[in-house]
């Protein structure tokens, strides 16, 4: 296992007024450590400090006080800013703010120019990045025709042709219609499962949260909870009361538990959900065999 | 209220991009209802909506408000524009205002009224969208992204409109911010009964907030009915890369396989309902 990928000690963070110097805490004392190949998934409200969080993870922003630790080089080390960044990757809500060339190749090129790599082995990772991504019969195309969902994967695989370690999204899905968001989700499990790439995912989808490895509720620039999503997701009470959600069967499921219902609390797919009613009900009738239940 | 007739709209006539976004779409939207508008991008339901006021030009085809020809007199424009309010997505970057009261002031101060039936607008508007009477004097720019969006969506209502369009006024905020602003907009609708156009990717909120569901697939209508009737078609609506509401996945397996639930359900507290109906029918509910 070795040391985790990126590890947060104590973190603090404050936000300064620029007119009046007032200081507003956002992240108070944030512990987390994230492994190599991980699939962790950050939910939080807005303002709840996640996004903050996410910008420690590349050293976009530093810490007020306490550690941030990528790939272990601390944050602070402000000449291996580059090493950082090879290591984790970002990609951010808005796809079009993130698309820089007019065709999708030289695109997903840019950064690799700018880190001076051969031109035969820019060819080589554009060509797989588009590939990972399930673009690259679009290479020729221009971003802007593209849906989101497809400009997003092209914002995704500029930053796989870094082959960083670890890609923080930050809600990366919010913009897209439910194809998108679709096409956005699977093409990051692939690179979790198949890739071994280590996954952050910020949302506000509890569905997209429901098939991660795990899920960190942040409130209030604290850690609330950490543990597996079916853990997580049995509080409904308590991700409600910081202004999350659940899945909607598992909503359902909850409120049926409160009616007495005997069903298991920890129903997160439609086919748990759909597999648990089924043993509740019964076997349906018309189609039972001769020797029927009383 | 809203008659459409025969609409064609084409993007770049005559180049090499050009692209029919609505194709011959037929509809009429009785008054008073909020309908839903779902469709993936691309399947022309923002070139659609953006015929209700005039801001796109039919190719082909006439758009009727309250039996008018909104095309028939250029001089009357103005006054559709100020009949079909339409909310854009990401609202709050059209803010402009020093304050937000100006903001929110600036539709009812171009229909050419009164400073006092304008203040009452503007407060009644803020009232509906819930934003406090202090936050009226700030400058927009200090506002959070939920509070500069409810007061983009009061800068349209405070004009009164007949007719309500709103292009994904959720899209980007959270659960919470979600629940309130959808809420607030059916309040309003409960107290107004005017016609609210709802575009949505999210199924599980146009189950909770519709009235009538308007799908579109390929720049035409694929179907415009109630919402109960809509996601019976579950099927039909995952083929054209659509989804339903979770809930209502499970109950048409069960439904299909014979259990003794009803295919119409889209949401928790329906099917709750139904559920427990059943048990208690079975005796298996021991609460």
């Amino acid at each position: 296992m070795g040391e985790p990928i990126i590890n947060a000690n104590q973190v603090y963070f404050d936000y300064q007024n620029e007119e009046d110097g007032s200081i507003f805490p956002v992240l108070k004392g944030i512990d987390l450590k994230i492994r190599d190949g991980e699939f962790v998934a950050v939910l939080g409200h807005n303002g709840s400090g996640k996004s903050t969080f996410a910008k420690h993870c590349n050293a976009i922003l530093l810490p007020t006080s306490g550690d941030m630790t990528v790939a272990g080089i601390n944050t602070r080390e402000e000449d291996r800013l580059f090493d950082i960044r090879q290591n984790v990757g970002m990609v951010f809500q808005n796809p079009d703010n993130q698309i820089v060339a007019t065709i999708v190749e030289e695109d997903v090129a840019f950064a690799l120019e700018n880190m001076g790599v051969e031109p035969a082995e820019i060819r080589r990772r554009v060509d797989e990045a588009l590939k990972q991504v399930e673009m690259y019969e679009y290479r020729e195309h221009a971003p802007h025709q593209l849906s989101g969902g497809q400009k997003q994967r092209v914002a995704i695989a500029g930053i796989l042709a870094m082959r960083p370690r670890c890609i923080v999204l930050d809600e990366p899905t919010a913009m897209l219609d439910p194809k998108g968001r679709r096409e956005v989700m699977k093409t990051i499990r692939q690179l979790n499962r198949e890739h071994g790439t280590t996954v952050v995912l910020i949302t506000h989808y509890m569905e997209e949260a429901a098939v991660s490895d795990r899920v960190v509720v942040i409130d209030s620039g604290e850690v609330l909870r950490d543990g597996t999503p079916k853990e997580v997701f049995s509080e409904v009470e308590l991700l409600k009361s910081v202004g999350l959600d659940v899945p909607q069967v598992t909503e359902f499921i909850y409120e049926l538990r409160k009616e007495g219902v005997d069903l298991p609390q920890d129903i997160l797919t439609e086919e748990e959900c759909y597999e648990a009613l089924k043993r509740l009900l019964g076997r349906p009738a018309g189609r039972s065999e001769g020797n029927d239940r009383t | 209220m809203i008659k459409i007739e025969n609409l064609t709209h084409r993007y770049s006539v005559g180049t090499p991009f050009e692209k029919v976004a609505v194709d011959h779409v037929n509809l009429e939207i009785e008054g008073g209802e909020i309908i839903g508008v779902i469709g993936h991008t691309g399947s022309g339901k923002s070139t659609l909506i953006q015929h209700l006021n005039g801001l796109l030009k039919p190719t082909e085809g006439k758009i009727y408000i309250n039996g008018q020809d909104i095309w028939a007199d250029k001089g009357k424009m103005r006054q559709v524009r100020f009949d079909v309010g339409l909310v854009f997505q990401y609202p709050e970057y059209q803010l402009f205002e020093e304050t937000v009261y100006k903001d929110i002031a600036f539709g009812p101060k171009n229909m050419g009224l009164g400073e006092e039936e304008i203040r009452e607008r503007v407060e009644k508007a803020a009232e509906f969208t819930g934003l406090r009477p202090e936050l009226l004097e700030k400058s927009p720019f200090e506002l959070s992204g939920g509070q500069k969006r409810r007061a983009a969506i009061a800068g349209v209502i405070a004009m009164e409109p007949k007719v309500l369009i709103l292009d994904e006024p959720i899209a980007g905020l959270d659960p919470r911010g979600r629940n309130k602003i959808l809420n607030q907009i059916k309040n309003y609708h409960d107290q107004v009964g005017n016609t609210i156009l709802l575009v949505s990717h999210s199924m599980e909120d146009v189950a909770m907030f519709a009235d009538k569901v308007l799908v579109m697939n390929q720049a035409k209508v694929f179907a415009y009915d109630t919402v109960e009737n809509i996601f019976a078609r579950s099927e039909e609506l995952k083929a054209i890369r659509l989804s339903v509401p979770q809930i209502t996945t499970v109950f048409h397996r069960l439904n299909e396989e014979g259990y003794p639930v009803p295919r119409n359900v889209y949401t928790v507290a329906y099917a709750k309902r139904k559920l427990l109906a059943e048990l208690e029918k079975e005796g298996k509910l021991h609460a």
